[in-house]
């Protein structure tokens, strides 16, 4: 049988990744079946779940896909792992961090309420340490690795600089989402080291706790007059895509122009410029660590879970336009540039 | 004297001298072909970079390689660059994904070194010669860092080659008729200075011979420089056109991706005033390429938006037709390219960038350098070969007989047979100290040989194995050449030596190397005995100082002439053949001494004494020997041949300067050593204060290591070894001195302390590397050179608190 065996061994060897020959040697039983994988979604399939798909198609590896989607809604999730229990598929692609841990729980929760013996790709995960998926991004050590979303700090802090030097910086996020706590932080350290003073702004809270769209212009509003010359935006859902219009307006009303981790307040509002990953390219990412352990059959506990190397560059022209705040033309040669 | 012997003669040193001319054009021609295809390869690199930039962008967006809708129309657009010949994007497997040529691939070289992006971050640049086509390669990568492909483009040299086939050939044809002048003048001038019923006639005294040997010395010499040096300029003459057009074109690539940058800014709707920092950004485009000078944009009314460099005090107005006006005089030897501005068409300003006119004649410094290094090189080879021919000119039947009969040892001052013997040791030492600058580079290259072996100790251990070898072949070989006879041992080992270098030259693995250097310091070891035992059985007591003074000093030019020579060597055509270089040296060192000495000599040698058990424990029993020893000789030669052999070519090569460069350096230390060596003997001597030279010298190591250690630049290394060489020579003469005073006052033979001294000294030289490779371990290079400094000059410190000064007559040892 010079069968799919062989045909898989030459599409690995000839692929980008070019695992050793012998990765044919498949963890499959049955060398006909295809490989089924396990989607546990968030808000249901986007870009970066075609780039996913699109990476194996063209390595050769047949697929069958399995979809579950909570719709934000942890509650569907313990139902989600028994379905898995019962099914047993070769991988899991688990996207963001409510699902990640509801599949997998934190490294020292009880072993018997998650997934523990099917390996497990993550993506759109900001943090998979502090969220306690994994202790050592190099080395995860359990069934569990994957890609994070966001460009490190330095990065960020690189290019909004590069975009206009700068001697305060501002922000607002939202006190309740542990994830932009921990970037305020992050950021008041790096810009510590480089001497800029960071003028920070929790968003108010309503009656009942839950952070309050009515506070957002005020704490824009603060945050611009302690002189902020450009406000960052981190990967705060409530902000960056729940609220992301009345965040750009009042920033363009105040003539602060907004950098953002994530894309959509740049790609869809008035946001300047934005350092994000290119969707397509993260879910690319995330299925080359599916196919090392698929194909080359590597522990997903040794496989590093990384952010990309690269990311998107995305310029807001029509905001730059109205704040008069224009990018160095050499950022242009690599930035997208949108709303002409 | 026969007239024969004259012409022949009149031939060597003007055959000499016509080969100077002849190495000096081609090192020169070479040069100026390797800085072409320099500067070709850069532009050929800044014009893929700038397209790959562009792809990556369109892989982050999420866009297979293959699908790029316009990449064809990219390629097609960079084959239309000057001197692009075909541009192409293969992926991974180098299946061609666009080309510009027929899309079979005919135009694209058949052999493409293989591409193995196996692992991520792998694949890099790379370049390449394919008959007459420059090929550069540089690698796309997706957004995580993983080769997806990569921007191949082929340069057609053909035009180049052919161009500079026809001005070497014009020139050949010039340079034979200058060297052939040249070499009949050489003949007539030394058959004037010669002829039988001339100046010369039945001459032989000494004043005369020296000054015969000075005037055509001084004659030869200028000749040779002044005629090289006109060849360097000829060929200089004929290059510089094509220099131009080639870095003119490269100016070109940047001019057009900063003028791309702008036109895009400005498609965007930015005004060329409000474009932040462009300044900076050009500063950045502009920063690797030296020959840029300063750049200037005019808006679209001709006023200065932004302006550097040599631009920096223009005000305008710039009028954007034509090329502008010519620059002010003040900006004389400064080229304006230029390139206009628009947004759709539409005119926006104009783009300035002041390129270097003298840029060329700055490259042209590094072969000056070369130039000079062969010149000296030349210069010294022609001394040793007027000395001898001198000699051999004026030796009279009566001297002959004289040397041959009288085995005590000849007349003082008659050292006439002797003197035969400077050429062939010359030449042997040479071939061996070829391979000085570049020995560590050559040895790392070896070293994924011996993946056992730690990278350090591969550097480290052929030298010192060398060391060893050879300080203990030299007690033996001093008993063996009394046998076989000094003549013979010194043709013996160097074959020997030969067959060495030979076998290094073809050895492709670091035990190879180990094997055959082990071979090549033993005859190293027998020529240097059996030529000190020529020395020591034509000389008598009054006259073995000078007769040894003939043997260092053609060690000594050796040493200078043969890093610089064999660097130049090695950066032009390998190491390989540097080493089989060597390997003719050695072996017409070997055919000389035989046709010299060939049939005499045996049968007179003196006994030299045996290193006795005996006479080391007698001297070890002396604490001035033993304190000289460990805290003198032992130091100064870890740090000589660790600093010299060892730690320098590893420091300058990871400064990324050329072999070349090493070898010239080294070659400083020699000249410094020879031009002071005598100076501080003398007043050593004169001051009887040898303990203070020596301290003085010690701790002034450390003084030479400073400027490498502050900052290890072009300058500051010559200048650190130029000390080096100088506490170097300080201690070498009062230590000898020492040790003789030693053995007369303590009773023992000095002729045995002189051996033993040599003896341990050496095992200091083979510690060197390894001490170099101890410091390397814990520390940087500059760190290292700074550590030995302090080694001696603790040493030194501690030798003058302990050696007690020479005591009067009599007292044996100090209380």
């Amino acid at each position: 049988m010079l069968s799919r065996r062989h045909l898989l061994a030459g599409l690995a060897g000839a692929s980008l990744c070019g695992g050793p020959a012998t990765a044919a040697d498949s963890r499959l039983a049955d060398p006909q079946r295809p490989v089924h994988i396990f989607m546990v979604l968030g808000r249901g399939e986007g870009t970066s779940e075609d780039g996913f798909r699109s990476h194996l198609a063209s390595s050769g590896l047949p697929v069958r896909y399995t979809i579950r989607n909570t719709n934000g809604d942890a509650t569907k999730i313990p139902g989600i792992v028994e379905e898995i229990r019962d099914v047993r598929p070769d991988l899991i692609y688990s996207w963001g961090t409510p699902q990640t841990v509801g599949l997998v729980g934190a490294y020292d929760d009880d072993p018997s309420r998650f997934i523990r013996d099917i390996p497990v790709v993550f993506t759109f995960v900001a943090s998979p340490v502090d969220a306690k998926i994994v202790r050592d991004l190099r080395l995860p050590g359990r069934n569990v690795t994957g890609t994070i979303h966001i460009a490190p700090i330095r990065t960020q802090i690189n290019t909004l600089l590069n975009y206009q030097p700068c001697r305060t910086v501002g922000t607002v996020y939202n006190p309740l989402e542990r994830n932009s706590v921990l970037t305020t932080a992050a950021l008041k350290a790096e810009l510590d080291t480089r001497g800029i003073t960071l003028v920070a702004e929790p968003v108010p809270l309503t009656a009942n706790g839950a952070p309050d769209p009515a506070g957002i212009a005020g704490a824009i509003r603060t945050v611009a007059r302690g002189g902020a010359e450009f406000l960052y935006i981190g990967p705060d859902t409530f902000l960056a895509s729940l609220n992301a219009r009345t965040v750009a307006l009042t920033a363009i009303e105040h003539r602060i122009p907004i950098f953002s981790a994530t894309e959509t307040i740049v790609r869809q509002e008035l946001g300047v410029v934005a350092l994000a990953s290119s969707l397509y390219g993260i879910g690319q990412f995330t299925a080359f660590k599916a196919r090392q352990i698929l194909v080359e059959r590597r522990d997903p506990g040794s496989i590093p879970a990384e952010s990309l190397s690269r990311f998107s560059i995305i310029v807001n022209m029509t905001a730059a336009r109205e704040l008069e705040r224009f990018p160095p033309v050499s950022l242009l040669r690599i930035a997208e540039v949108i709303n002409l | 004297m026969k007239n024969g012997k004259i012409g022949l003669s009149a031939l060597a040193i003007a055959a000499i001298i016509g080969s100077s001319v002849f190495f000096v054009a081609l090192i020169a021609h070479l040069k100026f072909e390797k800085k072409l295809i320099e500067i070709s390869v850069s532009r050929l690199f800044d014009i893929a970079h700038l397209s790959n930039d562009s792809i990556e962008f369109g892989l982050g967006l999420g866009l297979e390689i293959a699908s790029f809708p316009d990449l064809r129309n990219l390629v097609v657009r960079l084959a239309q660059k000057p001197g692009i010949e075909t541009a192409a994007i293969l992926d991974p497997t180098d299946s061609i994904l666009f080309s510009s040529g027929p899309p079979d691939g005919s135009r694209l070289p058949p052999s493409l070194p293989p591409n193995t992006p196996q692992s991520v971050g792998e694949d890099v640049d790379r370049h390449w010669l394919a008959g007459e086509r420059l090929v550069v390669s540089a690698p796309i990568r997706n957004a995580f860092g993983q080769t997806v492909g990569r921007t191949v483009l082929v340069a057609s040299l053909a035009a180049k080659q052919a161009e500079a086939r026809s001005i070497r050939d014009s020139l050949t044809y010039w340079l034979v008729t200058l060297a052939a002048g040249v070499a009949l003048l050489t003949m007539a001038a030394m058959l004037h200075a010669v002829r039988p019923n001339g100046p010369a006639a039945g001459r032989t005294d000494r004043a005369w011979r020296q000054s015969l040997t000075l005037r055509l010395s001084a004659t030869m010499v200028s000749l040779m420089i002044a005629v090289s040096a006109l060849a360097a300029w000829g060929v200089f003459q004929r290059f510089h056109p094509f220099f131009e057009q080639e870095l003119r074109y490269s100016v070109e690539a940047i001019t057009d991706a900063i003028a791309d940058d702008i036109d895009r800014a400005a498609g965007f709707g930015m005004p060329l005033r409000k474009m932040p920092r462009l300044d900076a950004d050009i500063e950045t485009m502009t920063a690797r390429h030296h020959e840029i000078l300063g750049a200037m944009v005019a808006d679209g009314d001709g006023a200065v938006v932004t302006a550097s460099g040599v631009f920096a005090a223009e005000a305008g107005p710039w009028p954007l037709e034509g090329n502008g006006p010519a620059l002010p005089p003040a900006h004389a030897g400064v080229i304006d390219v230029n390139r206009p501005l628009d947004d759709g068409g539409e005119r926006v300003g104009q783009l300035h960038l002041g390129l270097d006119e003298a840029f060329l004649v700055k490259a042209s410094a590094d072969l000056a350098l070369d130039v000079v290094s062969v010149l000296v090189v030349m210069v010294l080879i022609m001394v040793e070969l007027i000395l001898l021919i001198v000699h051999l000119l004026t030796r009279t039947p009566s001297t002959d007989e004289r040397a041959a009969t009288d085995a005590a040892g000849p007349a003082p001052q008659d050292l006439t047979g002797l003197k035969l013997i400077r050429l062939p040791i010359f030449l042997f030492c040479m071939a061996e100290e070829l391979s000085r600058s570049f020995f560590p580079a050559f040895a790392i290259s070896l070293a994924p040989t011996a993946p056992w072996l730690d990278a350090g100790l591969a550097v480290s251990l052929p030298i010192t194995l060398f060391m060893m070898i050879w300080g203990v072949s030299q007690p033996l070989g001093a008993q063996w050449s009394l046998r076989v006879g000094r003549e013979r041992t010194f043709a013996i080992g160097a074959v020997i030596g030969a067959a060495g270098l030979a076998m290094t030259a073809v050895t492709a693995s670091l035990l190879g190397l180990l094997m055959w250097r082990c071979v090549t310091a033993v005859g190293y070891g027998l020529v240097l005995i059996a030529a000190q035992g020529m020395v020591i059985d034509r000389t008598s007591s009054q006259n073995r100082a000078a007769g040894m003074a003939i043997f260092i000093g053609s060690l000594l030019a050796a040493a200078v002439c043969g890093p610089a020579a064999g660097g130049i060597i090695a950066d032009q055509f390998g190491f390989q053949a540097s080493f089989a270089s060597g390997a003719c040296l050695a072996l017409v060192s070997a055919l000389l001494l035989v046709w010299l000495f060939g049939g005499a000599g045996a049968g007179r040698a003196v006994a030299t004494p045996r290193l006795s058990l005996a006479g080391i424990r007698l001297l070890l029993a002396d604490r001035r020997f033993v304190t000289l020893m460990l805290l003198s000789a032992v130091p100064t030669k870890v740090a000589a041949t660790g600093i010299l052999f060892c730690l320098l070519p590893l420091l300058m090569a990871a400064q990324d300067l050329s072999k070349a460069d090493i070898g010239r350096v080294q070659m400083v230390y020699f000249i410094v050593f020879l031009l002071t060596g005598p100076l501080f003997a003398t007043l050593s001597d004169r001051f009887q204060a040898r303990r203070g030279f020596i301290t003085i010298g010690g701790l002034g190591t450390l003084l030479a290591a400073l400027p490498v250690f502050v900052e290890p630049t072009v300058w500051a290394i010559p200048l650190a070894v130029s000390l080096f060489g100088l506490c170097q020579s300080v201690i070498s003469s009062p230590q000898m001195s020492l040790v003789s005073e030693i053995a007369r006052t303590g009773g023992s033979s000095e002729a045995a302390a002189v051996g033993w001294y040599r003896l341990i000294e050496r095992m200091g030289a083979a510690a060197g590397p390894m001490v170099v490779v101890a410091f390397g371990q814990v520390t940087s290079y500059q760190g290292t050179f700074l550590w030995i400094g302090v080694l001696c000059f603790v040493s030194s410190l501690l030798f003058l608190l302990l050696f007690h000064p020479i005591p009067l007559a009599g007292r044996h040892k100090p209380c």
